[in-house]
């Protein structure tokens, strides 16, 4: 059985694994650089950031495309296992009228859900695994700079990524088992994994967040992910034009935010829930292939 | 029926689907060895009644005892000893024939390779190319080969014949005749065109609106069925005596179709033989006049 | 134009309209080829797989054939060897078979002369024979 899988996903597999080794060529030397170029520019200022604010632009202010462009492309990998790997697993079996041919063969249903499921998930988090190691990396200079709770930073590393490309894997068989066709698989794929990722980042990391009220002048501590700041409470603030003046007044900034310590916290918790979709989704698959008739 | 062994045994089966019977009350007997044809109109229920002899459907009332076990999707043992063709020819279009015999030596425990290998090289099939470049008869080769390779002691086909050009329909049942000869193999069969089948098989399943109709040897079924023509009369007496399949009335004429299970004695009406076909032909013909109503009984008004 | 040679005594032809079964198409063909002097006592029949590659017939008709001809004397079956010609049939030899189609032929002349066509002379016989196979069974 795991040669017929390696046989049919053999292309899959090849194409994958070049993808990862351009992507870790581009990002290699470009981590070095920036690792480089932040230790020089921190040897030259003082150790509490007070000075320090060049050091931002000067390491990473040239990359800035490049950067964005690499986050984005981390963003989509898992998407891209789920459409390209995971929805024609199945359904591509039914299109090609294939889906009997293992069982014509000897293998049961059982076995082939198993093995094949096995295998995807398994591939899907070294994929997740391998980018999130080489992201992480990456980071690690502009995480002293920026939060890695943010949104976009928090995804591409840690341990998240793994979570999410054995979901969008899991997602995209699941989608072909039920449709039995490659394009509503893809189009239900896409769909249902960019909305239950935008929800848990709106809905889901905000309930780690810490919410208090701190002095007008003052804004969220450094290293933090803003949630929302809102200046309120005071009298007589309507003719105040500098915050010195609303501060006087006696108005406060509502701040909320996700501190820098609720990083690893937050991978825990999140990763479980993705990987908690993950296995529901391939119990519907083992279901649907095994025991819902045509 | 005769006390042979039976390779195929039913009882009563029956799927539903939603509110449809896509097979009703089916009950045969196929003896083993020998090769069965399954024949009726499309949507009659023989697709249903193959996959649910080989597993792939679970039956809403009966049982099916296959080699006397029922027939599990999960059992090892069962999926090789019964061999299956599906109507599309299950096939991976980029691999070529080669791939899948040694694709089919890694899934299967009992593989003859040498087999396959030799019976498709007799034929003329490359086996290095991929399977979408060989024609509709040489993929049927390919995938009856995978499908006797594991050494089967059934063997269903579904519609093989429908999609190969006359030639390769020849080619095709002479392979099966030859695998009759060569090992004890029950092979069943189905198709909607009988001509082909009636060479090569020497027993019968007629199906028709998911019902069993006819289940017997061929040699029989020949035997039993006569066309009786006389003057013009009534046929009341006949069809108490016999069972009526068809009856054609003219002006002058009475034709009528008949299983005799005695002799006919009645000197009016003369015998003669008639072919499978026709009386196949007749089966079908008679399923239709019934959902039909009775104004569109063959011949006019009787 | 397509032509084969095959490695075997005799061929075979099955007609499936003609209402004969085909067990014993194979018989009459083998009978026929004995009573013309194509077979001979010695000659080994086509093996039931040759049979089935020329012919695309079920194998278990061949051997039912093969059993009536031995049943009948003609043939004798060798296990593992195949299945060889013992005697012709009884009936006239060759040149007797010469004669009686030489009187055949005249005959034919002279209904064609006398207005029947091939099917009229057909029917006429087939029913004539059915008569007498009547008479020899009641």
């Amino acid at each position: 059985m795991t040669y017929l899988i390696w046989r049919l996903h053999r292309t899959h597999a090849i194409v994958s694994a070049v993808v990862i080794v351009a992507i870790t060529a581009l990002i290699v030397p470009s981590g070095i650089a920036i690792a480089n170029s932040y230790h020089h520019a921190v040897m030259n200022c003082s150790v509490d950031h007070v000075g320090c604010d060049y050091v931002d632009g000067t390491v990473f202010g040239s990359n800035g495309i490049f950067t964005s462009l690499v986050q984005d492309l981390a963003m989509a990998v898992p998407l891209v296992f789920g459409i390209l790997w995971g929805a024609p697993l199945v359904a591509g079996e039914f299109e090609a009228s294939t889906e009997d041919f293992a069982w014509t063969q000897g293998v049961t249903r059982r076995r082939w859900a198993l093995t094949n499921l096995g295998w995807a998930l398994l591939v899907a988090a070294a994929w997740g695994g391998a980018l999130a190691a080489l992201f992480t990396w990456w980071r690690g200079p502009n995480n002293a700079l920026h939060s890695p709770v943010t949104f976009i930073y928090f995804d591409v590393q840690g341990v998240a990524p793994i979570a999410y490309t054995m979901f969008a894997m899991a997602l995209g068989i699941a989608a072909g088992a039920l449709f039995r066709r490659v394009v509503p698989a893809i189009t239900t794929t896409l769909v249902v994994f960019v909305a239950v990722r935008i929800a848990t980042a709106l809905y889901f990391r905000p309930l780690f967040a810490v919410t208090k009220n701190v002095s007008a002048l003052a804004g969220v501590p450094p290293l933090s992910y803003s949630l929302g700041q809102d200046i309120l409470g005071g009298s007589n603030t309507a003719a105040c034009k500098t915050l010195k003046c609303l501060a006087a007044h006696g108005a406060y900034n509502h701040i909320s935010y996700l501190p820098a310590n609720r990083f690893w916290p937050l991978q825990g918790v999140e990763s479980g829930i993705f990987l908690v979709l993950a296995l529901a989704l391939a119990l519907y698959t083992f279901w649907a292939v095994t025991t819902r008739e045509a | 029926m005769s006390n042979e062994p039976l390779a195929i045994e039913t009882v009563a089966l029956g799927k539903r689907y939603g509110s449809t019977w896509g097979l009703q009350d089916c009950s045969i007997e196929v003896p083993e060895g020998g090769i069965s044809a399954l024949v009726g109109p499309n949507g009659a229920g023989k697709t249903t009644l193959l996959r649910l002899l080989v597993g792939l459907r679970r039956p809403t009332s009966g049982k099916a005892r296959v080699l006397g076990r029922a027939p599990a999707q999960d059992d090892g043992d069962f999926l090789a000893s019964v061999g299956f063709l599906a109507q599309d020819i299950p096939l991976y279009r980029q691999l070529s024939g080669a791939e899948h015999l040694r694709i089919g030596a890694h899934l299967n425990c009992q593989w003859d390779a040498a087999v396959a290998e030799q019976r498709l090289t007799a034929l003329r099939v490359p086996l290095d190319r991929p399977v979408h470049s060989l024609s509709g008869g040489q993929r049927a080769q390919v995938a009856l080969s995978l499908a006797l390779a594991k050494r089967p002691r059934v063997l269903l086909l579904d519609e093989p014949l429908a999609a190969l050009d006359p030639l390769a329909r020849r080619e095709f049942l002479t392979s099966l005749a030859n695998v009759a000869v060569e090992g004890d193999v029950t092979v069943v069969l189905s198709s909607h065109l009988v001509h082909d089948l009636e060479r090569v098989c020497n027993h019968l399943i007629l199906l028709t609106a998911s019902r069993v109709r006819l289940c017997a040897d061929i040699d029989d079924v020949l035997a039993a069925h006569r066309v009786l023509v006389g003057p013009r009369r009534s046929t009341a007496e006949l069809e108490r005596l016999f069972t009526v399949v068809k009856v054609t009335q003219t002006e002058r004429q009475s034709r009528v179709l008949a299983r005799l299970d005695g002799p006919v004695l009645d000197p009016a009406w003369e015998e003669s033989e008639v072919g499978l076909e026709d009386i196949i032909l007749a089966y079908m013909a008679q399923d239709e006049a019934l959902t039909a109503g009775p104004l569109s009984m063959v011949g006019g008004a009787g | 134009m397509s032509s084969e040679v095959l490695k075997q005594s005799i061929s075979f032809q099955l007609n499936q309209s003609s209402g004969v079964p085909a067990y014993l198409q194979i018989v009459q063909q083998v009978e026929q080829a004995l009573r013309m002097g194509t077979l001979r006592a010695g000659d080994q029949l086509p093996t039931v797989k040759q049979v089935v590659a020329e012919v695309t017939i079920n194998p278990n008709t061949v051997t039912r054939a093969y059993r009536e001809l031995e049943h009948a004397g003609l043939v004798e079956g060798r296990q593992g060897i195949g299945t060889f010609v013992v005697r012709r049939p009884h009936g006239p030899p060759p040149d007797k078979q010469i004669r009686l189609a030489r009187s055949l032929v005249r005959w034919v002349e002279t209904a064609r002369s006398a207005g029947l066509d091939d099917q009229a002379m057909e029917a006429m016989l087939r029913s004539l024979l059915r008569t007498a196979s009547n008479r020899g069974v009641a």
